[in-house]
This record gives structure tokens, sequence and C-alpha cells, in this order.
């Protein structure tokens, strides 16, 4: 299907491209996650073709598309701002596209029909665009998008511009509508819930490089580096160094932990080295797990179906749990991690 | 990548191949041939009578500089009053305050006659009220009918940049003012005034400008006495046959205004950042105090006689035949439409060949075609620039006609095309390239403001570049490019430096027949001046209203 390989791309002798490889099979959704400028917008532009890389390969199929323009590639795109056409009404604007592939009136009608309904906007197909709501146009863009059935499409941020309570249900409909069209899908987004519950795989992407790819809970479970977790909101995070003997040592002025190395880390003597720590039991007097850290809780709130508790580890660096036991302010705790809980990173 | 920078370049200097040939062609080289032709004069050394050349630079400098305070004195109290006051038919009293501006020269030269010729309308009510036979206001070919008519053209760019500018100052300031004891002078001498001494020197830049290039007023109302330094380069060129020296006129008519032009660029700039953002209306309020509203109404009432008064007596003169008049004609007197008709009729004795009504259809006919022309040639520069911006630095080039008066322009044409002068086509393009920087002005930020996510939708959609255009571009700027149709238009129509120069006998325009009519004794001639003159007014006025109810 579609496969870009080392493609660079750079704008104002700016590189924001270095080299990215990725590949969307049939049925799949592929979300670009990641902080704004990293290049994800980016990504689309050239898929779409609206720009073309300075270097490396995009190809449908084994077929080269540097040289099919925008307007002959057959893939959708949602842009942000939805780019609907003021001077048309919702049906002609979903109708555009079938417009360009010069289908006959009525198999227009059917297939706009057919969207409308997807996207439960039938009644307004006469409606001018500037009396949409903000949700009913990204619905209509969305019809318009998926309307002349493309070989793919993609989604640039298209909940980004709506209220919280409104993105929680077009992101369920999102998914269900991508699901039933089985078009294969790029989904760009700087919000890891959005990414969570629509991609079947996520690409992370930092300046211009993808810095991490795989199935959603994997790459949420195992962050590769410490702007994956920090970018996740990943915080229980210790620094030690390195002992030079295969082990981290984590220095606290009133203790002192020692973890073994993984092998894969290579690190030298005194390097610096971040430990993650997922999960993790705490209880207030027995630790049963191989190792454990001591703290003291800081912070206990409320939020609904969990609390958020944070706790002081040795009374210098806050970690954050989720329980559905409340903790009182300032008890001591012993949190305890198996060796598969820690992640090591430089 | 050297592969596609290449291939922008080309498409996009394609898109200025055709606007560029003809800026080159109708601006550049016809300029070149005023060069030309003024530096054979020092090769040849013709004798020229400086005092006289002195004499005309004088003139244009002090008639520009005492018609720009009259404006401004005119023009400041109604300012004063559409920037700090709301009061009913604010509106239409602003809308009809713009009039005067937009008329063409030989329009506003009718209409004064109209008014205060000895056939205007006062003379006549004056000499059948008294039973003289001579008029009592005489001021054609005075220099006070110049200076009137100046005043006359040039109020609303007072109303409109000091109003404007004071607008969006915060009366508040003034409240404060009163408050620390400082008597209304005082807060306008302290307060006001330094915050509205850009926008004046601005505005009386402007004015300036526009008088010291002053043509067709001079010509048409002061007479042979009267010449500023357009008048001149037309005598010189049309009748002294004195080329060289037009042409050295017209170098140093150029030299000045870019200077005042560039003074006012950087004023514009001082403008632009003294400007705070307001809330529309927050320094309006309704005149409350007796005193006020007293005020208000004698200045507005003052205005409004001043300038409409002249439009109205057009109206008035092109319909209305005085007792005393009819007398000495066939022509009965009272309200009639018989000017009007006499346009479709030619008469035997008439210095036309050609009945009027063919002025008025050639005139038409030059206005749809220059007006096509310019929008055609604004949409390759507009669309070229917005799709390649690369060449936005070229666009600036075509906004140089703006500061070149017509009638250097017509100059140009005369030595530049030589015979070809006579060709038909030759008014219509010279009225497009006079067109274009307004066409370009209006369709511009039309084409802009579309996001460029629209285009490439419709691309990605499967539409090919010409398709996002006729589908995308086209439909949504379609009102520019109307409001853009109807400014060359309405240009084209009453344009009348250029077009005195390259006009054919036989082939008058609408304004040139104007000027004819106004030139030949009798009542018939006059007459049909003001219906000719009201036709043109009403096209003007028509065309502005649609634009108007269109933004």
């Amino acid at each position: 299907m579609l496969k870009l390989s080392s493609v660079c791309y750079q704008y104002d002798e700016k590189p924001l491209l270095n080299g990215i490889n990725l590949s969307v099979g049939e049925h799949e959704i592929i979300c670009l996650l990641g902080p704004s400028g990293s290049g994800k917008s980016t990504i689309l532009r050239l898929i779409a073709g609206l720009e073309k890389p300075q270097s490396g390969e995009i190809q449908w199929n084994e077929y080269d598309l540097s040289e099919v323009p925008a307007h002959k590639r057959n893939f959708g795109l949602m842009f942000q701002d939805y780019a609907l056409f003021p001077h048309h009404n919702v049906y002609e604007n979903i109708a555009f596209g079938l417009k360009m592939q010069k289908l006959s009136k009525t198999a227009i009608h059917e297939r706009v029909e057919l969207c409308l309904k997807q996207v439960g906007m039938l009644s307004f197909a006469e409606r001018k665009i500037t009396e949409l709501s903000g949700g009913e146009q990204q619905r209509v863009a969305l019809a318009r998008a998926i309307a002349p059935q493309p070989r793919l499409i993609m989604l640039d941020e298209p909940l980004g511009a709506l209220d919280h309570t409104l993105r929680q249900t077009l992101l369920e409909e999102l998914r269900s509508i991508l699901g039933e069209n089985g078009i294969p899908a790029i989904y760009v987004t700087h919000d890891q819930e959005e990414a969570f519950v629509l991609a079947d795989k996520i690409a992370l992407l930092n300046h211009g490089i993808i810095t991490q790819y795989g199935v959603p809970d994997t790459v949420y479970r195992n962050p590769e580096s410490l702007w994956t977790a920090n970018f996740f909101g990943l915080n229980n995070i210790l620094q030690g160094e390195d002992t030079g003997e295969n082990s981290v040592r984590v220095s606290f002025p009133s203790a002192e932990y020692v973890f073994p190395l993984p092998l894969h880390i290579s690190s030298k003597k005194g390097q610096v080295i971040h430990i993650f720590f997922q999960d993790g039991d705490f209880s207030q007097d027995s630790c049963e797990n191989t190792y454990c850290l001591k703290g003291r809780v800081n912070q206990n709130i409320f939020r609904g179906y969990e609390y958020e508790i944070k706790v002081l580890i040795e009374e210098q660096k806050e970690f954050t749990f989720h329980s559905y036991k409340s903790c009182p302010v300032n008890q001591m705790l012993k949190i305890g991690y198996h060796i598969q809980d820690l992640h090591f990173f430089l | 990548m050297r592969k596609y920078f290449n291939k922008n370049h080309l498409l996009g200097s394609l898109f200025f191949l055709i606007p560029l040939i003809f800026l080159i062609e109708l601006y550049f080289f016809p300029l070149f041939s005023i060069f030309r032709s003024a530096f054979r004069y020092l090769a040849d050394e013709i004798t020229i009578n400086w005092s006289n050349i002195g004499h005309v630079f004088w003139f244009t400098f002090w008639q520009a500089i005492i018609s720009t305070i009259l404006t401004l004195i005119a023009g400041f109290p109604t300012a004063w009053i559409f920037s700090r006051f709301n009061f009913p038919g604010k509106k239409i009293f602003n809308a009809l305050f713009t009039i005067p501006f937009i008329l063409p020269t030989v329009v506003t030269a009718a209409a004064f006659n109209a008014l205060l010729g000895p056939k205007g309308f006062i003379n006549m009510i004056w000499m059948s009220v008294s039973g003289s036979s001579s008029p009592i206001v005489q001021v054609m070919n005075t220099i006070w009918i110049i200076l009137l008519a100046h005043v006359f053209y040039n109020t609303s760019v007072v109303l409109r940049v000091i109003g404007n500018s004071w607008t969006q100052i915060d009366s508040k300031l003034e409240d404060a003012a009163k408050t620390l004891g400082a008597s209304p002078l005082k807060v306008f001498s302290r307060v006001v005034f330094p915050q509205l001494k850009p926008s004046i020197l601005s505005a009386c830049l402007l004015i300036f400008l526009f008088d010291f290039t002053s043509y067709g007023v001079v010509f048409l109302l002061g007479g042979p006495k009267f010449r500023t330094i357009e008048v001149e380069i037309y005598y010189q060129a049309l009748q002294m046959l004195n080329l060289p020296l037009a042409g050295i006129l017209s170098i140093f008519q150029i030299i000045i205004t870019i200077a005042v032009t560039l003074i006012d660029k950087r004023l514009s700039h001082i403008i632009l950042l003294n400007r705070a953002p307001k809330i529309f209306g927050e320094n309006l309020r309704k005149p409350e105090l007796r005193w006020e509203k007293i005020v208000v109404f004698i200045i507005l009432g003052l205005q409004f006689i001043f300038l409409i008064s002249p439009i109205l007596a057009l109206f008035l003169r092109s319909m209305y035949v005085f007792p005393s008049e009819s007398s000495r004609t066939t022509i009965a007197s009272g309200w009639t439409t018989v000017y009007y008709q006499q346009l479709f009729v030619n008469a035997r004795n008439s210095i036309f060949f050609v009945p009027p009504i063919k002025a008025i259809l050639n005139s038409l006919s030059i206005a749809i075609a220059a007006s096509g022309i310019s929008l055609i040639i604004s949409l390759f520069i507009v669309v070229g620039e917005n799709r390649f911006p690369w060449t936005g630095k070229l666009e600036s080039i075509f906004m140089i006609p703006i500061g070149t008066s017509a009638v250097t322009l017509g100059l140009g044409y005369l030595l530049y095309f030589g015979r070809d002068i006579q060709k038909i086509w030759l008014i219509p393009l010279a009225h497009s390239l006079i067109a274009l920087p307004f066409v370009i002005r209006s369709i511009k930020p039309a084409i802009f403001n579309i996001p460029n996510s629209l285009r490439q939708s419709a691309s990605i959609l499967g539409a090919s570049p010409v398709q996002v255009f006729l589908k995308i571009d086209f439909p949504i700027i379609f009102r520019g490019l109307i409001n853009g149709f109807i400014f060359a238009f309405t240009i084209s129509l009453g344009e009348f430096g250029a077009t005195s120069f390259i006009t054919r006998p036989d082939r008058p325009t609408i304004p040139i027949a104007i000027y004819r009519f106004l030139g030949q004794p009798g009542l018939m001639n006059y007459g049909q001046a003001m219906a000719m003159a009201s036709i043109l007014m009403t096209f003007c006025l028509t065309m502005i209203v649609i634009v108007d109810q269109k933004e």
C-alpha cells in the first residue's frame, strides 16, 4: 500500500523531516502523534502531493508517486480548518470530488446521500456552510473526504478546533465511520487520547523523526526515550548513574538504590541513566516485589472515577499514581516494582 | 530540486509575460519617449521662454497651496462632527459627501457652469427676478471658480482621511483633559491636534497633489488665462507643437509627484503606528446640548449646500429652460427633455458630424473594452502572484502608473505612437492602464483572502489547477471582479486628461463631447452639455451605488 522511504523535506533551509520511513497497510489506521512543529502535517502534505520531498520516495503499491500531481492521486485529506467551500452548500461540497470524477448525476446523488447518512447530516444537504456549527462542519468535511472513495484518507487534527465534550462523541463516530468504510487512514494529532482511541499503529514524531512506532499500548507502556515518556506525561522517572558494573545507582541524601542495567543500554561509567517506573504496587508496610521505593503521600486529589496520588520519593522526587482508594496525606508508603516494570534510557 | 524551482519560475514568468508586455508598451515606452524628446531639446538648443515657464510653475504651486488650505477649512468642521457625533441620516450624508470625489472633471466643470456660470442657475434666477440682463455672479474664468472646484473635489478627502483618524482618537482623553482644567481650545490644541497631526498632513499632501496636477478643472473652468503645468503641457504639445518643452514639463511634474508620494508614504506609516484599535462607535454620541444640535445642523446644512448644489443645478439646468432663454430661441420655456432628445439628433449646423448619442455609445464600448482588458491583465498579475509568491515583487511595478498624470500619459502616447494615435484600440488600452492599479487593488484582497486549504482541498478531491481556479477562486472572487470592472468602467467613462490627447475628432467620448459643447455658443449646445454631463454623472452614481451595495 502506501510506503514512505527516507523522506526528507526542508523549508527555508530549515529541515522539517529527516528521513521518514512509514508504511500504511490495508484497513489500517496510522496515527502520527507529536507536538506542534514536529512535522506531522508536513508528512500529510507530502503524501497528498501538495509539497515535494527533497529526497526519499513515496510509493503506492510499489509505484513511485513523485511525478503524480495532487489531483490525480485519489487520496483524501481533511484539513484542520475543514476548508469547506463557502460558495457551495453542504450537498455541493460533498459532491465536488464526485463531479471531478465525472460521475453521472444519479450516481453522485446516491453517493452524497449515503455519505450524508453516514455522518448523520442528511437533513443538512441544502444548508450553507456558514450556517453550520463547528461539529457539523467537521462532519461535512469528513463526508466530503470519503465521498470519492479515496484509496487513502488523511485527517489533519480533525477535532482540534472543537470543545472537549464534542470531541469525545465525534471521536467515537469517527472511529466507526472509518471502520465502516475500511479506507486506510493516516490521522494526525497532538492528543494522545485521540491517537489511542483510533490508531492501529502509532508513529511518534519529534523534530522530523519518527522516534517510536508500534501498537498504541506497546508504545505507551514501553517508552524508549526520556522524550517519549515526557510526551506521554509519564513523570515517574528517576535519574541515576552508571556504576560501571552493569548497574545503575540512584542516590538520595537519605538512601541509595541500585538497579541492574539491561544489556541493550550501552552506557559508560558515570553516565546519566533515566529509569521510568511503570505502574507499581503501593502499600503501607510490606513490599513483596523485587524493588521497593519509599515515599510519603504529598497530595491526594479526587478526580471523580479515581484518586490521583502524588508521592514524594525519599523527600526528593514526586511520582504520580492513580488509585481507586484514597490515601491520607503524609502517610508513608512503599512502592514495589518487578524488573519488567523498569525502563531504562539515556 | 533545481528542476522544481526552474519549473516554478517558468510558470510564474508566463503569468507575468502578458501584463509586462502591456505595461512596457503602454507605459514605459511612452514615458521613455517623453524623456528622449526632452533630451533632444538639450541637444538642439531650442529657445524656451523660461520666464513663462516660471510663471506656470509659480501659479501651479500657489493655487495648489491655497486650494489645500481652503479645502482643509471647508472640510474640518464636518470631519469633526462625523467623528464625534451620531445623528439620523449620517450614513446617507457620508455617502452624499463622497460623490464629488468620484465625479469626472468634465462633470464637475459642467456642474459649476450650471450653478455659477453666466447661464447658470443662480444667475438665471437673479436675472428673472431683477429683470437685469447681466449676470450678478461672474466667476467663470477667474481664479475663484478654480479654487471653488478644487475645494468641492477634495473635501471628501478631508472627511475620509482626517475623519477616520479622528474617530480613532479616544474621546475619553479629551474628557480627562477637561477634568484637569483645560479649556475647549486647550483640549484641541494640546490633546486632539497632536494626535491628528499626521493625518492632517497626509490629507494635505494628497489634496496638494490632486490640485497640483489639476488639469480638467483648470482647463475647463479657468479659461485660457490660467495654466497649471498640466494645462501648459497640453498647450505646448497640441497648440504650440513644442513637444520637447512639453516633455521637460512632464519630467518636472513626475519628479514633484514622486517626491510628494514618498513623503506621504512615510506619513501613512506613522498614522498606522498611532492607530490604537477601538471598538466601533465608542467615541460617538448623539448631540444633546442645545448648542451642539444647532452647530451640527448648521455645519451639515452648509456642507450639504456646498457639495450638493452644483450636482442639483446640473440636473435642473439639463431639464429646465428659463423664460428669458426661450424668448431668444425656438425652445419653449419650463421643464423639458428637449436637450436629451437632441442628443439623438444630428443637427445640421452641429460641429459634430456624428450625433452625441454616438459619443455615448462610443464611450460605453470603450469603457467595456477597457474594463475587460484591465480585468484580464489584473487577473494574470494577481493570480500569478497568488500561485507563485516570488512574483509578488513584480506586482509593485504595475502600481507605478497611479503616480503618473493622465496628461503625461497622453503626451507619451502622442510621442510614442505617432501615427498609430488614430487607431481605435489606443483609447481602450490607455484607459485600461489608468484603471489597472485600482482593479488590482480591488481583486487582490479577494483572492488573497481565500485560504489556501480550499484550493488544496479541491486539488486533492481531483481538481486540476485550471479547475481549481474555475471552481474555487473564480466564484469566490466574483464580487471582487464585478467591483473591479465597475471601477474600471467608471474611470474609463470619465477619463478626460489622456483622452484629450489621443481622441479622434470623429470618435469623441462623452467627456470630450461635453467639453466641445461647453465651448460652443448657443442655448442648445449649453443644454446638451448639461444633459450629457447629467447622463455621465448618473452612470457614475449608479456604479458607486452598485459597488456600495455589494460591499
